[in-house]
């Protein structure tokens, strides 16, 4: 694993918000990953868990309150290390971001086409006539009649505006693509041609993409592995076959138990309880008050993520009860 | 099952149509007048006991006829009878003493419950609107343990912004129960909370319905329907286009619509992927419903003929099916 090859590696992120008076929230927890061109990620787990807060940190979008700790390596290059001088460089040209709701978030006033020109702008990526040009194409790669360009937002459907969410965020051609929850509120039917448009689009393009998501269908669908985020941190990762059928951390089980399947018959379970807080130090694990199997060591001692076998990594005491016998 | 029940809902041949406003330069025009059919010839029924799913893509009418069954919104013709009463032809000053007996609650409980109310205010309101005689506070509490709001000191005077979002989706339900209503409107109740929580609060209304409660479920997920209801209706396009037993309408679908839409559920298990059938665009304008069958552009299998005849809902022909699957497709 050498680190030229890495499109990017994330490790040991950390997010704390000062909440004023001298309280602090620990909202993202040594959270690592890394991604390849081509590969999709899914990013999931029960809201406030996180997982939004970890790709906002990437795209260095965090409001002031926020201390980001940890390192953000693009290409060999730290771009935390010097802040917001060096992100601004690569944020929309080499990362790029869907943002939750963000077919809610067009500017109403203006035209479709002229906000895929923005950022190309913005971002010297192209000027004029060949802005213009780029817009037309990004919008036929979404799906979109390139006709439409001149149409407002409020003129296109839902699932119309997701796409030119899509395109806009394209525009300066990104390597890697940061989706937040990119089929929530829309359709069923409207859910599917997206998810299809963001797995070509990585297979075409070649993007690394992460789908940060409470979907895991949507994820099952679309990545070749997950993390499952819980309480800031990640409790396992792995390809989405070793998640869903040997799960090694109760929660990815448990998580798994209460999405029902079209065609399964087993009970749909909810976890009961929810998660802690993270503005008080946790003690033990996190997941312990909601754990089906938890035992003496979980309330005191806090697990550390750990490999278990290559690419599967999780955080339970269990697993050390299980190669000892 | 619960085949021996009541009846306790009975729609037939409703149409809502909303005029669509064609403005002054219209008018001066004499542009012709045109309506949104939203809900266009649904006949549907609800057993005590029974849950039932509405399910279709947005836009397709399954809300509206929910809020016409409330009279939220008028019917332009048809009859909504609730226990044998015919609610289209009560004037609305009548209708507040019928609504105790139909509950509705939301997607978002984010935003239905009042901020400023307390936990038990938010539950007694009702009962106020209505003027219900009776211990208020027994009844709030009894709603509360319906809820599965245990123990139900620890709930009742708290803020909404103090509740999960599981929690705030219970008090909303707590809230209808208080009237000890006979009939529920669920409008997407569960799509706006956690996955953790989903369960819990559709094992609540599956409770509910055990206890001779008739639930109407609004959802676009499949998956939650196929597990919870007793019978799905798929709409399209402001009519139901197949309807029948959940676990059958979703291992033997009949109408091509219904395919599709099963098509693209993704499964959990990421061993069983299979090609969805994506339907090209969403539906269509309900001002210019197409010719023929509504369903005929968008169709994967369409022949000549469809493009003519507009199919009702009837017994497929060659399909395995029980009794009560109907399916509105001129091949089956």
């Amino acid at each position: 694993m050498s680190d030229g090859s890495r499109l990017l590696d994330v490790r040991d992120l950390n997010v704390w918000f000062d909440l004023g008076n001298d309280r602090t929230l620990h909202a993202v927890q040594n959270v690592s990953f890394t991604m390849d061109a081509g590969r999709r990620f899914g990013l999931v787990g029960e809201s406030g868990c996180g997982k939004t807060t970890s790709i906002l940190a990437v795209m260095g979008l965090l409001p002031p309150s926020a201390t980001v700790s940890g390192q953000i390596i693009l290409n060999g290059e730290d771009i935390m290390a010097e802040g917001e001088k060096t992100i601004r460089s690569h944020r929309w040209n080499d990362i790029a971001m869907i943002f939750q709701g963000a077919m809610n978030a067009l500017n109403p006033v203006k035209r479709v086409g002229h906000q895929i020109v923005e950022p190309m702008e913005l971002h010297g990526y192209a000027e004029g006539e060949a802005a213009e040009k780029r817009s037309r194409e990004l919008l036929d790669l979404v799906g979109i009649p390139p006709d439409r360009a001149d149409r407002f937002p409020h003129e296109l459907s839902g699932g119309m505006r997701q796409r030119a969410a899509i395109a806009m965020s394209l525009a300066c051609e990104p390597k890697i693509l940061l989706a937040d929850e990119p089929t929530t509120a829309l359709d069923v039917m409207v859910q599917a041609q997206i998810l299809r448009l963001l797995v070509s689009l990585s297979d075409d393009l070649g993007l690394a993409l992460v789908l940060v998501t409470h979907d895991l269908p949507a994820v099952s669908e679309v990545c070749q592995d997950a993390a499952v985020m819980y309480a800031g941190e990640i409790v396992e990762t792995g390809t989405m076959d070793e998640l869903f059928h040997d799960p090694k951390h109760p929660y990815t089980r448990l998580l798994f138990a209460a999405t029902p399947d079209l065609f399964g018959d087993e009970q749909v379970l909810s976890i009961a309880g929810s998660p802690p807080r993270l503005d008080e130090p946790l003690v033990g694990c996190p997941f312990c008050p909601r754990c089906d199997s938890d035992f003496a060591r979980c309330v005191h001692e806090r697990p550390v993520l750990r490999e278990l076998s290559f690419g599967h990594l999780a955080a339970c005491h269990l697993n050390d009860i299980a190669e000892q016998t | 099952m619960t085949a021996q029940s009541q009846r306790l809902l009975e729609i037939q041949d409703l149409f809502v149509q909303f005029p669509v406003p064609r403005g002054m330069v219209g008018a001066i025009r004499k542009r012709p007048r045109q309506t949104v059919k939203a809900v266009d010839g649904v006949s549907l029924h609800l057993d005590r006991g029974e849950m039932v799913a509405l399910v279709g893509e947005s836009g397709c009418g399954k809300t509206t006829t929910a809020h016409s069954i409330l009279r939220m919104v008028e019917p332009t013709s048809g009859s909504i009878l609730l226990d044998d009463i015919d609610v289209t032809q009560y004037a609305p000053r009548k209708m507040r003493p019928l609504r105790r007996h139909m509950q509705m609650i939301y997607q978002d409980p984010y935003e239905s419950l009042d901020p400023r109310f307390r936990v038990r205010q938010t539950i007694a309101e009702p009962m106020h609107i209505h003027r219900l005689p009776g211990d208020r506070d027994a009844a709030v509490t009894e709603a509360l343990e319906r809820a599965g709001l245990v123990p139900t000191d620890l709930y009742s005077e708290r803020f909404p912004h103090e509740l999960s979002g599981g929690q705030r989706q219970r008090v909303a339900i707590a809230a209808s129960l208080v009237l000890n209503p006979s009939l529920l409107v669920a409008d997407e109740p569960v799509s706006m909370l956690d996955v953790s929580v989903r369960a819990g609060i559709l094992s609540l209304l599956d409770g509910l319905r055990k206890d001779g409660l008739g639930i109407l479920m609004i959802t676009h997920d499949l998956s939650t329907a196929a597990h919870f209801a007793d019978r799905i209706a798929v709409m399209y396009l402001g009519r139901i286009v197949e309807q029948g037993i959940a676990k059958e309408v979703v291992r033997n679908p009949q109408h091509p619509y219904t395919k599709a839409l099963l098509s693209v559920v993704p499964p959990r298990d990421p061993r069983n992927r299979k090609t969805p059938q994506i339907l090209r665009g969403e539906t269509p304008d309900a001002v210019r419903i197409p010719a023929g069958c509504r369903f005929h552009p968008r169709c994967p299998a369409a022949q000549d003929r469809c493009k003519l005849e507009d199919p009702a809902l009837h017994r497929p022909v060659s399909a395995q099916t029980s009794e009560s699957h109907q399916a509105a497709c001129l091949l089956v």
